[in-house]
C-alpha cells in the first residue's frame, strides 16, 4: 500500500503495538492520531512523538467523529480487548468506510466475525507460529519441493 | 422457541425465569462460575460456563439452528461479538442485545443485531414523557418508538368531561384505544362513549402526535 503523507492515520490503543506504529508513522511524516482511554498509556510515545493524543473512549462514535474517521485512510484497531478492535473496524470499515482498516485478534477465532468485510486481521498467535514452522521445519519443505 | 441467554446477572435471571415458565427451550451461557451454579439450581436448566463471546463456547454449548440468542454481558462489544457469532456462523435468525451506552442502539442495528434495547435510553425517554404532563400516568413505546401508548387520568376539570368521543377533536393519527373505569373493568369506546372524570384513558399515538393529543384532551 503506498500512502500519502497527508493522508491521516488513527491508531486506537495504546498499548505496545499502538506507540510503536504511531511513533514509528509519525518518525515518516504521517499524521498520526492515537487514541486511549487512559492518560498513563501515553507514557509509552517518545517525547519527540509529532502526532495527536486523544484521551476519549475509542468505542464511542462520538469520538471517532471527533478525531475525523471519515477523512481517515488507514484505521489500526489494537486495544487490548479483541471484541472491542472488532467493534471498532467495523465502525471504521463498515459505517464510515475507511479503506484501509487493520485489526489486532489475540483469538484466531474473531476472523469470522469480520470475513468478508474490507478489514485486515492480524493474529500474533499466527505470526508466532508461522515463525515456528519456519525456524523449525523451513528447510524440510524446501527440500521436499 | 429455542432461546440462548447469553451473559448477563440479574437481567439474564429474570428472564430466564419468565422463559422457563413459557416452556421455552433455553440454553444459558455465563463467564461466572458461581452465577452458574446458581441459575442452574434455581431454574433446573443446564447451564454453560464459559465467555459468550468466544466461538468455541458458542459451539460447545451447542448453539446451531436456535431461534433467538440474547446478548446481555455489561461490555456491549462483547455483545455484538455474540450476536454477529450467532448469526453469522450458527444460522441465529434473530440476535437481541442490550447496550450500556444508548448511542450503539442505532450502530449495532446498522451492524446486524435486529433489536437492541438500552436500558439508559429507555429510562431517559421514560422521564421526559412522564414530565410532560402531570397526569400521565404511564408510556410506553413499541416498534421502535413509531408508536406511543400513554395512560391518562381525566381531572374533574377538563373539558372532555361529559362528552362523547365522537365531539372531541383529536389530532389525526390518533386514538383514544381503552377506557378504564372505576365502576367496570375496561371499556373499549366507540364515539358514543361518555368521558368521566377519574377515568384513565389509553391513548394511542405517534412521537409527533403524543403531546397535540395529551394537551387536546387535558385541555380545561
Amino acid at each position: 500500500m503506498q500512502l500519502d503523507k497527508r493522508e491521516r492515520v488513527i491508531i486506537v490503543g495504546c498499548g505496545r503495538l499502538g506507540a510503536r506504529l504511531a511513533t514509528m508513522l509519525s518518525d515518516k511524516g504521517y499524521q498520526v492520531v492515537i487514541i486511549d482511554n487512559d492518560d498513563a498509556a501515553f507514557r509509552k510515545l517518545p517525547e519527540s512523538f509529532g502526532g495527536f493524543q486523544v484521551k476519549a473512549d475509542g468505542i464511542d462514535l462520538d469520538t471517532l467523529k471527533y478525531v475525523d474517521i471519515d477523512e481517515a485512510s488507514v484505521l489500526v484497531a489494537c486495544t487490548g480487548n479483541d471484541n472491542m478492535n472488532s467493534l471498532i473496524a467495523q465502525i471504521a470499515s463498515r459505517i464510515y468506510g475507511v479503506p484501509n482498516v487493520y485489526v489486532r485478534f489475540e483469538d484466531t477465532e474473531k476472523e469470522l466475525l469480520i470475513k468478508g468485510f474490507n478489514i485486515q486481521g492480524i493474529y500474533p498467535f499466527k505470526l508466532t507460529m508461522g515463525f515456528f514452522e519456519e525456524s523449525l521445519f523451513g528447510d524440510d519443505e524446501e527440500d521436499e519441493e | 422457541m429455542r432461546i440462548v441467554v447469553a451473559g448477563g446477572r440479574t437481567q439474564a435471571d429474570f428472564l430466564i425465569g419468565t422463559l422457563v415458565k413459557k416452556k421455552h427451550k433455553i440454553i444459558v451461557i455465563n463467564d461466572d462460575l458461581q452465577y452458574c451454579d446458581y441459575l442452574a439450581s434455581t431454574h433446573k436448566i443446564p447451564v454453560v460456563h464459559g465467555d459468550p463471546s468466544k466461538y468455541f463456547v458458542l459451539e460447545e454449548a451447542g448453539i446451531k439452528d436456535y431461534d433467538v440468542v440474547i446478548a446481555l454481558t455489561h461490555r456491549d462489544a462483547d455483545n455484538l461479538a455474540i450476536c454477529q457469532y450467532a448469526k453469522r456462523c450458527f444460522g441465529v435468525k434473530k440476535v437481541i442485545c442490550t447496550v450500556a451506552n444508548p448511542k450503539n442502539a442505532e450502530l449495532f442495528k446498522e451492524l446486524g443485531v435486529n433489536t437492541v434495547i438500552s436500558s439508559t435510553h429507555m429510562v431517559a425517554q421514560y422521564i421526559a414523557q412522564a414530565t410532560t404532563v402531570e397526569n400521565l400516568i404511564k408510556t410506553m413505546s413499541i416498534e421502535d418508538e413509531k408508536v406511543i401508548i400513554s395512560e391518562l387520568l381525566v381531572e374533574p376539570n377538563y373539558a372532555c368531561v361529559g362528552k362523547t368521543l365522537m365531539n372531541i377533536t383529536l389530532p389525526p393519527n390518533t386514538i383514544i384505544g381503552c377506557i378504564i373505569r372505576k365502576s367496570s373493568d375496561m371499556i373499549v369506546p366507540n364515539g358514543n362513549t361518555e368521558i368521566k372524570s377519574g377515568d384513565k384513558l389509553l391513548v394511542i399515538a405517534s412521537p409527533e402526535t403524543q403531546e397535540k393529543v395529551i394537551a387536546a384532551i387535558a385541555k380545561q
